[in-house]
């Protein structure tokens, strides 16, 4: 590698990540203009969320789940990742038709962009659920596995935002439908309960096909139980995650240099 | 040895007329009757390093569509695109701004996503902001923004992102002509430099200023491509010609292929009185009686005011630019332009009307230098004479 080329591999580094970052505080900014407390309620929203569900099936319905906060918090704020990246990548090419209509933006940084933003939001409850785990289980060392879970469930994100955000540019509808399912989803995915509260084992077996299911399961094994998660529940989320993700990049890239045409 | 920077190879580019619609939903697909529509067809053509090549036609002759497909904004049907070097562009204003952020974020995303760093982006803000004259708004919100200020503001930012090619869709048309001018010397700058650009136009004074070759579409289709003068030429004769019965009555200083004809065209001050001599700031309503024999589907009407002896328009209204719909009209009817403050200093102007088919292809009517009237009491030198007043600290 000659200098050159060499000054030119470091400049696209530096240029990609300036992209990326700007892009990403832009989104944000986007996000939180004009409003007073601006990021607070971010990270006051999974909280509030939290309060409502440590009261109503903790002592309401008690489910009699150990550490239910902490349970609850762990999968509430995964959750939230998913579904708010979901939708907001769902809706990022039309949300940020300014940037199709720029000459040199690589396509597909729209919706990874809308999935990292949303990221923030999880980065920011983060040290609270650490604190919560602190105080009462301490932090177990199989959370050093944390960023790969995350990293699987980045792949279903994007994976999934790449197919609907196509999906929504063609047929407005799916933006709906997307709203609809992630509500449901909410109730369908043991956020704020345990799988095998489920009596039904035909049930059982079919909501956890659900991979945030899986997800979850993990983060809790990780982080709570601190034990290891299921190897073969894992390497099937990693194999569904990169086929989920390299289909969506697949008809993403098929479509996305005519998305301006149908904006 | 001379280079292509841009070549497209046998371009075509369909719609479908429902892209061509509003959003898609459940509701209202209709896969039977949906109809495509080419925009372009079979187009070869090769921009030279260095070399300004500009894109004429009518509106809907797909040349808006060619430099899309040039920036690579959207791909074509069939066919091939080659860039050489780093696009950088400029094409239809309003699309490529985030009106929720303030003019300096957009100038730095416009400028990243250009190919500069974060660092060299914020050091030529200033830059950005001193040309675009905008230096006490870059905080503002884009949205307080009027369109002159965002076409000023984007387009100082494709001069300073070092462009390599750039690509101009037709925004030179826009904006005051003192800005214009200034973005013609940059522009020329650029060419001086090795600079290759693309530009469409309506115009063929700004084609004729800056462009080395161009390209005629006609439907789509390349109808003659060359120099510009040869192809210039031949586009304004065509131009002449296709219009059907053209009156050119240099004596009566009326022109137009009269579909729609100016029965009468009066100045009137609030209470509908005839004005010749008006004072400075004063409400004037500019009132036409017009005749349509055959139903005709949104003119536009148009008032423009140049001082007499000058060339300069001191204004230049129309309905399409206000956002007016005029529906489809037939038999006599009325338009009115009230201008609440005529603020124009001392001296005698001229008022020229005219009405034009609904894409401003050719005029229906265009009665030159209408109304004279003059205007007085005021004290002032200069063209205009704003409200305003004076304090000393």
């Amino acid at each position: 590698m000659n200098a050159q080329s060499q000054e030119g591999y470091v400049r696209s580094r530096r240029y990609t990540f300036d992209l990326v970052t700007h892009l990403v505080g832009r989104e944000f900014r986007i996000r939180y203009r004009r409003a007073l407390f601006g990021w607070l309620w971010a990270v006051g929203s999974p909280l509030a969320r939290l309060a409502v569900l440590a009261v109503v099936f903790g002592q309401v319905l008690p489910l009699g789940i150990p550490n239910y906060p902490v349970f609850v918090f762990t999968g509430l704020i995964a959750w939230s990742w998913f579904s708010s990246g979901v939708a907001s990548a769902t809706t990022s090419p039309i949300d940020r038709k300014d940037l199709l209509f720029r000459p040199g933006l690589p396509r597909h940084a729209i919706p990874v962009v809308s999935v990292m933003t949303d990221g923030l939001d999880y980065f920011a409850a983060l040290p609270i659920l650490l604190a919560f785990l602190v105080f009462t289980t301490g932090i177990p060392l199989t959370a050093v596995l944390l960023p790969l879970i995350l990293a699987i469930q980045i792949l279903f994100t994007v994976g999934l935002g790449f197919l609907l955000a196509t999906a929504n540019v063609y047929l407005r509808d799916v933006k709906l439908f997307v709203e609809v399912a992630l509500l449901l989803g909410f109730y369908l995915t043991p956020v704020f309960y345990r799988p095998g509260l489920i009596s039904d084992e035909r049930l059982r077996t079919l909501l956890s096909l659900n991979p945030m299911s899986q997800l979850l399961d993990a983060y809790r094994r990780i982080l709570i139980q601190g034990t290891l998660p299921d190897v073969k529940s894992t390497a099937a989320l990693i194999a569904s995650g990169i086929l989920i993700f390299v289909a969506g990049y697949m008809v993403y890239a098929r479509k996305a240099p005519v998305f301006v045409d149908e904006l | 040895m001379s280079r292509s920077d841009i070549e497209l190879h046998e371009v075509s580019k369909r719609y479908r007329s429902s892209a061509l619609g509003g959003p898609r939903t459940v509701r209202n697909l209709n896969f039977r009757s949906s109809k495509v529509q080419w925009a372009l067809r079979d187009i070869s053509l090769d921009v030279q390093a260095g070399e300004t090549f500009g894109l004429i036609g009518r509106n809907g002759s797909g040349k808006s569509t060619a430099l899309r497909i040039m920036a690579g904004i959207t791909s074509p049907t069939t066919g091939r695109v080659h860039n050489l070097r780093r696009v950088s562009g400029l094409l239809t204003i309003g699309e490529g701004l985030q009106p929720l952020l303030t003019g300096e974020e957009n100038a730095l995303t416009a400028s990243i996503l250009a190919g500069l760093t974060k660092r060299e982006a914020l050091r030529r803000l200033s830059d950005i902001a001193r040309f675009a004259e905008l230096e006490d708004h870059m905080d503002h919100p884009l949205r307080t923004y009027s369109d002159g200020m965002k076409l000023r503001l984007a387009f100082s930012v494709s001069l300073h992102v070092d462009p390599e090619i750039l690509l101009i869709d037709e925004v030179l048309a826009v904006g005051d002509i003192r800005f214009q001018e200034k973005c013609f010397v940059a522009l020329e700058g650029f060419q001086s430099e090795g600079v290759t650009i693309s530009v469409t136009s309506h115009d063929m004074g700004q084609i004729r200023r800056l462009c080395d070759r161009v390209a005629w579409l006609v439907d789509g289709r390349i109808k003659l491509i060359g120099e510009t003068d040869e192809v210039a030429s031949r586009y304004e004769n065509a131009m002449s010609e296709g219009v059907p019965e053209q009156t050119d009555d240099t004596a009566t200083r009326r022109f137009g292929s009269g579909e729609i004809r100016f029965k009468s065209v009066q100045l009137l001050d609030r209470w509908g009185a005839l004005l010749r001599s008006i004072p400075a700031g004063s409400r004037v309503h500019v009132v036409a009686d017009y005749e349509a024999e055959a139903p005709v589907n949104e003119p536009i009407f148009g008032v423009s005011v140049h001082e007499i002896g000058s060339g300069t328009r001191l204004l230049d209204l129309d309905t399409r630019s206000a956002g007016l719909a005029t529906g489809t009209v037939k038999g006599s009817g009325r338009v009115e332009l009230i201008l609440d403050h005529l603020d124009l200093t001392a001296g005698e102007y001229a008022l020229d009307i005219g009405v034009y088919e609904t894409e401003w292809a050719r005029p229906y009517d265009y009665l030159w230098e209408k109304v004279d009237f003059e205007i007085t009491s005021s004290s002032t030198s200069g063209l205009v004479a704003p409200p305003h007043r004076w304090k000393l600290a």
